[in-house]
């Protein structure tokens, strides 16, 4: 069973499509993120979902219950869909205390005042906000405004969270503790999360399924290693993965039983993709940095030689930047190395690591 | 169908912006277009003062008659052209002289170290918060000679002076007393603009090698452009379109202005040609506004100004300061205190214009009624009818401010909340329109459309009722404007964020975006206040003896020549407004300076 089912949801501002036909299935207790680049329409999405947002036309439910439909005459507003919204912003209340911040929905919905009171110890345990119940936001850090968002939202104990981009004003340190705290949260809550992302490293460490988007339309939905491993686009290739997925284009050629990707610089042996029946056609293969060794050339006999044109050392790992003709890698060694700019390397690569792209749809085509 | 209707129903149901922007609308169209319509049509039949004038004409049928006689006539001349010129010619006197005085002041504030800025800063506004025809009255005190009006002024009694014509009544003193009013538009925007100008842009054309003339030509200037532009067109349009201190110091020699010469059209029931002047007065404000807004952008022009912070190095004044600073006081001396001294002595003396000491009594304060004197008019102390006025006005006041503030925030909310769509952009407008339609004329029209019950409305003729409602439409320019400001301020998420808790319209309200909007709301408030408790042409012809307020009593006295008693009461309505004021200021710590810059 599904949680929220998006139909054919559609918005249009004027003649642009905002979010253009978008199907979607959350399953229950699932962590689904959307992830796009700025502009994509992973807000309006969301907002539609939260009845923030009208959409132009679609049908949008939540647990078999419709809560959008213009054909069928049915219009849920957000206050009546029972849901857990957290704002980029945050959206604290900045003239009501961490405590009433928390009660306000609370009490609305008609709730004992000892279970608010015991609602607002268990949440402010839980974001570790304890002791801080008679702030106001103004007289809180970044991270713990953050937090006290995220306990109101869960305070409110509904089963479906949305949050648009909650750790994005954070610092990168926060960032990162904050993405496990999160992550442990909805292994204790079970509550079925929508969550809005730029962020790919975000995405990936998150998510139970990953819902790509571009340009108002779904490129790719899939688990998080699916996603990295087999994009089902060049868009998602290039969206998803740090550094870039290297691109190469040329034409396959057969030799023998095997199978070559060649251009006028390198030669690079594909799996069998016999029954691609593409032979002397045009197409990108893609290959992850981390998915190229580089060896001493002058160790192998290989034709195929690259200089080392930059070396970028990141702590855990290190990024080469290698060059041969028009072609130009990038490969990830971990640690640290001796490789030297300008250094002579040869390559090679585990066939069936390798994606291939039309050059034309740029869909995956192996 | 019908789940079509229940769609939209539902849709309706949870949004409260549409449903108050509905509302709004019907409210508009009754209170403020209506009239418009009407005011068009009286301009285009014949109407009951006419039938005396033209034989066989039918009351109500179709005309051209009062444009022919307004605009080419005999009469184009006294009715038209003169006071028109007038007008002009008050106008851009008044605009120049107060935008020099308002620049400059700004400039003085903002820009140096002149000493006491605070305490200059908050007296310097004072001028405006009163009404200026009691800079008028103080002027009358001091420059009025023999020959006109009965009664001598200080200069004439005591230095002897035979104080011409020119400098009694008239096109000068209009000009003066109206400059020393006005000039706190330009000042407020001007050191809003001022202040939010970061030195460090003209730093940066220092650096760049720019001419100090060059920085403010090419910086400077363009970035206060919108300031002087709203300033502008504040200034003209309202010192064209008041009406108190042409009444007091022109119509004693018969100098006329397009308000003073539509009352005294309507003041004789001569309805169709005084809407035609009114439609001339609202064509040259709409255009003003129009044309400003064009080179400036809608949204800039007129915005509430906040400043950012202080510049942190002003310029220092050194061996000037003296000087400027005895110009401040002179000018402090010559717009407040001058004339509350004046006409507080005023009322000590016996015979207006003997300065004796012998001469002095307490009567006008504590006297009982006596025939010999001002016509048997009771001390003021004693006065019920200026009892029945005092709590009138504040009635007045207190209300209209209440509404007004709740009316600008929710309008504020619908327009907001609506942004983009054109019933927004439509809803701003029309709460705007009140702005341009000149006060007489405009309660002319409401005088005639609640002599019957109207729509919702019952007859409201000479109650309370429709004073307020005319002092309230009247200020929703303001109000409204004051609640979009506000409004602006306040990030949507917040009521988004309580809408999906579950927390429904009102309490949403109640609890978040009011208190968010708490300074806007206070200032917003006090600007009604201030603006009902001197609220003069708008309200003169709807008054009854059992409804009149502070400003048409004090008329009504100016007309009878009660001197002392016209100054005692005027030092009264001061004083609630100051009173109002200070309230206003410790209780809420807003600026009066923010409120005012919308007004
Ligand atoms: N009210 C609006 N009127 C017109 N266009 C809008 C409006 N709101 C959003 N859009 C457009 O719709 C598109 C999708 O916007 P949306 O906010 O959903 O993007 P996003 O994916 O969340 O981007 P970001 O990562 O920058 O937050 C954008 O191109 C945006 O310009
Ligand atoms: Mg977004």
């Amino acid at each position: 069973m599904s949680k929220i089912s998006l139909k054919g949801i559609t918005k249009k501002y004027g003649k642009f499509y905002a979010v253009d036909h978008i199907n979607l299935e959350v399953k229950v207790g699932e962590f689904l993120t959307l992830l796009g680049p700025s502009g994509c329409g992973k807000t309006t999405t969301l907002r539609m979902i939260a009845g923030l947002e009208e959409p132009t036309s679609g049908e949008l439910s939540s647990d078999d219950r419709v809560l959008y439909s213009k054909e069928k005459g049915v219009y849920i507003p957000p206050e009546q869909r029972n849901l857990g919204f957290m704002f980029q912003s945050y959206a604290l209340w900045p003239h009501m205390t961490v405590t009433k911040n928390i009660t306000l929905g609370l009490q609305s919905k008609k709730l004992a005042a000892k279970e608010i009171k015991a609602r607002v110890i268990d949440v402010l345990e839980k974001v570790q906000l304890s002791g801080f119940e008679n702030r106001f936001p103004s007289e809180l850090s970044g991270g713990q405004q953050q937090r006290v968002a995220l306990a109101r939202m869960i305070a409110a104990k509904s089963d479906i969270f949305l949050m648009d981009e909650p750790l994005s004003n954070l610092d990168s340190m926060l960032r990162v503790d904050m993405r496990s705290e999160l992550k442990h949260l909805h292994n204790d809550l079970k509550s079925t999360t929508v969550y809005v992302t730029h962020d790919q490293v975000e995405a990936l460490t998150l998510s139970d399924r990953i819902v790509v988007m571009n340009e108002g339309k779904i490129a790719q939905i899939d688990t998080p290693e699916v996603i990295y491993k087999k994009p089902a686009s060049l868009f998602v290739a290039k969206f998803v993965g740090s550094p870039a997925i290297n691109l190469i284009q040329g034409t396959i050629e057969r030799d023998g039983n095997r199978y070559y990707l060649e251009n006028a610089d390198v030669k690079i042996e594909l799996p069998d993709v016999s029954k691609l029946n593409m032979n002397n056609k045009e197409v990108i293969a893609g290959v992850r940095a981390e998915d190229i060794t580089v060896s001493d050339s002058t160790n192998t006999n290989n034709s195929q030689e690259f200089y080392v044109y930059s070396v970028l050392p990141g702590g855990s790992e290190t990024i080469l930047s290698i060059r041969r003709g028009k072609i130009e890698l990038l490969v990830k060694l971990s640690g640290f190395t001796n490789i030297k700019v300008n250094d002579k390397l040869g390559i090679s690569i585990i066939p069936e690591k390798i994606s291939l792209f039309d050059t034309e749809t740029e869909n995956l085509i192996f | 169908m019908l789940q079509r209707l229940n769609f939209y129903k539902a849709k309706l149901k949870s949004k409260p912006e549409i449903i108050l922007s509905i509302i709004f609308i019907i409210i508009f169209s009754l209170l403020i277009i209506v009239p418009f319509i009407k005011m068009i049509i009286t301009t285009f039949t014949y109407q009951g003062y006419d039938l005396r004038l033209v034989r066989g004409a039918k009351k109500g049928a179709f005309t051209l008659f009062h444009y022919k006689r307004v605009f080419a006539s005999e009469l184009t001349k006294s009715f038209f052209i003169t006071p028109l010129l007038n007008s002009l010619k008050v106008g851009f006197s008044v605009t120049t002289i107060a935008m020099l005085v308002g620049s400059l002041l700004a400039w003085l504030f903002v820009r140096t170290d002149i000493p006491f800025k605070r305490f200059f800063q908050t007296v310097i506004v004072v001028p405006y918060m009163i009404p200026s025809w009691v800079i008028a009255i103080a002027w009358q005190l001091f420059f009025q000679n023999s020959r006109i009006g009965g009664q001598s002024g200080v200069l004439s009694t005591f230095f002897n002076i035979d104080v011409p014509d020119w400098l009694s009544f008239g096109f000068i003193p209009i000009v003066i007393v109206l400059s020393l009013h006005y000039y706190a538009y330009t000042f407020l925007l001007m050191s809003g603009a001022l202040q939010t100008i970061d030195s460090e842009l003209e730093e940066a054309g220092a650096i760049a090698g720019l001419k100090r003339w060059d920085i403010l030509r090419k910086i400077t200037f363009p970035l206060v452009l919108p300031a002087l532009g709203s300033s502008f067109v504040l200034t003209v349009t309202r010192s064209m379109g008041t009406f108190g201190t042409p009444a007091f110091l022109g119509l004693p020699v018969r100098f006329f202005t397009i308000p003073t010469q539509i009352y005294a059209m309507i003041n004789s029931r001569n309805m169709g040609d005084g809407f035609v002047l009114a439609l001339v007065l609202i064509v040259i404000a709409a255009t003003a506004i129009s044309i400003n807004s064009k080179i400036i952008g809608v949204r800039k022009s007129f915005v509430t100004m906040k400043g950012k912070g202080f510049r942190a190095n002003p310029m220092k004044l050194g061996k000037a300061t003296p000087i400027f600073v005895a110009l401040l006081v002179v000018f402090i001396l010559i717009t407040i205190v001058i004339p509350i001294v004046m006409l507080a002595w005023s009322t000590f003396m016996l015979l207006p214009d003997n300065y004796s000491l012998s001469n002095m009594t307490n009567h006008f304060w504590f006297g009982e009624s006596d025939a010999l004197i001002s016509s048997g008019e009771p001390g003021i102390f004693r006065n019920r009818g200026i009892l029945r006025a005092t709590i009138n006005s504040l009635k007045l006041g207190i209300i209209a401010s209440i509404v007004n503030a709740f009316l600008g925030l929710l309008i504020g909310y619908s327009v907001v909340k609506n942004r983009g769509t054109r019933i927004s952009k439509i809803i701003e407008a029309v709460a705007f329109a009140p702005y341009v339609f000149p006060g007489i004329a405009f309660s002319a029209i409401y005088l005639g459309m609640f002599s019957k019950s109207f729509g919702p409305f019952p007859a409201l003729y000479g109650t309370f009722s429709l004073i307020l409602l005319i002092v309230i439409v009247k200020n929703l320019p303001f109000s409204s404007r004051s609640g979009i400001a506000a409004m602006l301020q306040v990030d949507k998420s917040l009521e988004e964020a309580a809408s999906i808790q579950g927390i429904p319209w009102f309490k949403r309200f109640w609890f978040i975006i009011l208190p968010l909007c708490k300074s806007g709301f206070v200032s917003g408030m006090l600007l009604t206040f201030i603006t009902a408790m001197r609220e003069l042409s708008l309200v003169i012809l709807l008054v009854a003896p059992k409804t009149g307020l502070l400003t048409t009593l004090i008329f009504s006295y100016k007309t009878q020549e009660q001197t002392q008693h016209v100054n005692g009461v005027t030092l009264i309505l001061l004083l609630i407004i100051i009173i109002a004021n200070v309230l206003i200021r410790l209780l809420a710590k807003t600026k009066t300076e923010q409120s005012i810059s919308l007004g």
